[in-house]
């Protein structure tokens, strides 16, 4: 399962924001509070994931590291996103 | 009398070109989104790819790798059996010899050998080829560096990925040149 959030978090999340990101004028505030967010997360993601994979240096077995290097660029991006959504919902209401 | 043109630029530049046919338009369009898609969606992959490339280049300077010292003292034909060396490092290091040896590394110009065991931490025996004297115990980080590196560290089959990363790269690199020069073939 987390091979697979590894792979939906490499290519993906980033494909579908940058589907998002086209024609950002002609989108609606949500979705473009959702793709500023998910720019955000993904790439909060990124360096989280690049820490977590690489330090330390030894293979991870469990625990909170192995959970980051596999899921954080899925899910800090899909949070960055729902926050980026909710936000532009208040703002707009 | 003939007619010689003026091969001189004008100032500002002249532009009226040819239109561009409908396959150049299709090929430049191609080339950006290609380079646009690639480049978003390869982003994560060849960080990881570039910094742990850029970590094994650096792999000794930064302790990743031991450098183990060691002054012969005999040839290469007093030396111990190998069984005779796993042996005393495996009494140095019981734990990760639990999981038994991956390989074997000897020196003879450094008159030592490196046993590796194939725990999860890569720990790795130096000995002494003749005395049998354990030099050093430690893990060997840039082992795990160089599985990530490649992308062996997920499973089988995933080195696929780095795979993925290096041809969006080359293609990057296509792509990019395309977009840079075209336009100035133009000019």
């Amino acid at each position: 399962m987390g091979r697979i959030a590894l792979l939906v978090g490499l290519f993906v999340f980033p494909a579908a924001l940058l589907w998002l990101g086209h024609r950002m004028r002609t989108r609606s505030a949500v979705q473009r509070g959702a793709f500023w967010g998910g720019v955000a997360g993904h790439s909060t993601g990124i360096v989280v994931a690049l820490g977590a994979l690489e330090y330390p240096p030894v293979v991870w077995s469990g625990g909170i590291r192995e959970w980051l290097a596999f899921w954080v660029l899925l899910a800090g991006g899909a949070t960055g996103s729902a926050i980026g959504a909710a936000r532009a919902r208040v703002k707009r209401d | 009398m003939k007619e010689v043109r003026s091969e001189r630029r004008t100032w500002p530049r002249d532009n009226t070109h040819a239109p561009l046919t409908p396959r150049t338009r299709t090929v430049a369009r191609w080339m950006f989104h290609g380079h646009l898609w690639l480049g978003v969606m390869t982003t994560a992959l060849i960080l990881v790819i570039s910094i742990t490339g850029i970590l094994l280049n650096h792999k000794r300077s930064l302790g990743l790798m031991p450098d183990v010292p060691n002054t012969p003292v005999g040839t290469l034909e007093s030396a111990l059996p190998l069984a005779e060396l796993v042996r005393l490092a495996a009494l140095a290091a019981p734990e990760a010899a639990a999981a038994g040896v991956d390989r074997l590394d000897v020196r003879p110009g450094d008159a030592l050998i490196k046993v590796r065991f194939d725990d999860a931490l890569v720990t790795e025996a130096t000995l002494d080829l003749n005395s049998g004297r354990v030099l050093h115990v430690g893990e060997r980080n840039d082992v795990f560096l160089e599985k990530l590196h490649s992308g062996e560290i997920f499973g089988d089959g995933w080195t696929l990925l780095s795979d993925a990363g290096a041809v969006g790269l080359i293609i990057l690199i296509i792509t990019g040149y395309w977009l840079w020069l075209f336009p100035r073939s133009r000019q």
